[in-house]
């Protein structure tokens, strides 16, 4: 069972890995808003950034490919909901095909749109992967806290990875007893089994959570979470920080 | 001292099944009390009462001669540290460190001592250096140890585990059965596994049907094949190895092996 791909490479020992979870969020949220907020027409700013964030992944060392493929993963969401923006009606066409039919008319503007989605959508996702490559989950919880996001959020956040892994192996372990007793899933009819499957899933799920909570009020807990902060922000943070986010702006002033 | 006292102990879970049944137990401070019994019993249900997981009505459950209600609840569930059959339900936290730092940070320990006292307990179970560890990451016998650590770090008076040796390879049985041996808190120990009772316990408590029907020595107690055969027991497999007038030798031997 493969149990840590989550955050397969967040416990490498890097300049990047040694900084402060909270730096890291601050730095990769602010090019992830300024990207946001850039228009699509300043091709060299995304560059920049993506530059930028190439060179954070290579101090990192995480493997280039890792980070690379796993941002792909917004590929088909971008897809499916940009991909027929080119060809709505805009402002002047780029180009069109006659189809035997209709014409099929691209818009430069649609065009445009499409381009700016994907990119952002690239570069955001790209970014949160970095994030979660060089920084082990405990600790980005424990900077949420930092930045006081509410309890109930980092609680549930933490509880969900905790317990993944615990709810994929009940999964697995129902398929198994399942696919043993001659279950294929062919027929329509067999998906009957599914749901007595994804029904048991949540009885057990749900069992296991009043029983977490027992054991939480037998440690005397009270509805209120208390958790120690060991780290501390360093120079070296600082000096990333700064770095970090002033070549971000410098980018968004020398291109624009 | 006294270190637990029930007195009629009663109770029914909301569908009506009648779980416990009148029960009377007093447990001795520093002593190690075997829980044995078949299943459904109602063993879990009397460990669940221990720090008022299940409020008891007024003086049913006496911990260290204070019984259990609204004010004295958490300090109650301080001073018994309960350990659950399955680690998964123990370990809740993402990583170890958090875990172990739950209940001090509950009981209101000071912040600055809490590293210190997580560091103490990961140290008696074994487990130095484990601190950023994620519980998916660790083994059976290793989560068993950290569900330890859990409680020891709130520096409990009386211990309850729930089933400590089941799921465990024989290496980390005995590793946990010479664990549980030295420590010096007041210990209960529900199990099926007789013959660490053998080897761990200074009494056991034989349950049935919501009561218990036995209580004494182990060796006494669990090589009496007729009570054990009557409550849904079976002797020891190892005592069967001796005739009846040499058992007694054995399990004092066999508390010798480690």
């Amino acid at each position: 069972m493969e149990h840590s791909f989550l955050d397969r490479y967040s416990h490498l020992g890097s300049v990047i890995h040694n900084l402060d979870a909270r730096t890291k969020i601050l730095c990769f949220l602010g090019l992830i808003g300024l990207t946001v907020l850039t228009p699509p027409q300043y091709w060299p700013i995304f560059l920049a950034h993506f530059a930028l964030m190439a060179l954070v992944l290579i101090l990192s060392r995480v493997p280039v490919g890792y980070v690379l493929t796993r941002s792909l993963i917004i590929l088909p969401f971008v897809l499916l909901t940009a991909v027929f923006l080119p060809f709505l009606p805009g402002d002047r066409p780029a180009g069109g095909t006659s189809l035997g039919i209709g014409n099929v008319t691209l818009t430069a503007s649609g065009l445009q749109v499409f381009w700016n989605i994907l990119l952002k959508g690239f570069i955001g996702v790209f970014a949160i992967i970095l994030l979660s490559a060089t920084t082990p989950f405990p600790r980005i919880l424990e900077a949420l806290r930092k930045f006081k996001v509410p309890a109930i959020f980092t609680l549930l956040l933490g509880f969900i990875y905790r317990y993944l892994f615990v709810l994929l192996d009940e999964v697995l372990r129902l398929k198994q007893a399942i696919e043993s007793r001659g279950y294929r899933g062919r027929w329509i009819w067999q998906a009957k089994s599914l749901g007595r499957m994804l029904g048991q899933l949540f009885l057990r799920t749900y069992e296991r959570g009043e029983r977490v909570y027992l054991g939480m009020l037998s440690r005397g807990f009270q509805g209120e979470t208390r958790t120690l902060t060991p780290s501390r922000l360093r120079p070296g943070d600082y000096l990333f920080l700064i770095l970090f986010l002033s070549v971000t702006a410098l980018s968004q002033i020398l291109f624009r | 001292m006294t270190a637990i006292e029930i007195r009629h102990l009663s109770f029914s879970y909301p569908d009506g099944h009648q779980a416990l049944k009148g029960l009377n137990l007093a447990v001795e401070g520093g002593e190690c009390l075997g829980l044995v019994g078949p299943n459904g019993a109602g063993k879990s249900t009397l460990l669940l009462h221990l720090n008022g997981l299940i409020p008891s009505p007024n003086g049913a459950v006496r911990i260290l001669g204070e019984g259990i209600n609204k004010q004295s609840l958490p300090g109650v569930r301080q001073k018994v540290g309960l350990v659950f059959q399955n680690p998964d339900d123990q370990l809740f936290c993402p990583t170890l460190f958090e875990d172990v730092a739950f209940g001090p940070l509950n009981n209101q320990v000071l912040a600055e001592e809490v590293p210190g006292r997580v560091a103490q307990a990961l140290k008696k179970v074994g487990l130095e250096g484990f601190e950023q560890r994620s519980p998916h990451h660790m083994s059976v016998g290793e989560k068993r140890k950290a569900s330890l650590a859990t409680i020891l770090s709130m520096d409990p008076e009386i211990i309850v585990l729930d089933e400590p040796s089941s799921n465990l390879d024989p290496r980390s049985r005995k590793e946990l059965i010479r664990l549980l041996a030295s420590f010096p808190q007041t210990r209960i120990v529900a199990t099926h596994d007789l013959e660490m009772v053998l080897q761990l316990c200074d009494r056991v408590a034989l349950m049935d049907q919501g009561a218990v029907v036995a209580l004494g020595l182990p060796e006494e107690v669990l090589s009496d094949e007729g009570l054990l055969k009557s409550h849904g027991l079976e002797l020891p497999e190892i005592l069967r190895l001796v005739p009846p007038e040499k058992r007694l030798e054995l399990v004092s031997r066999l508390k010798n092996f480690f």
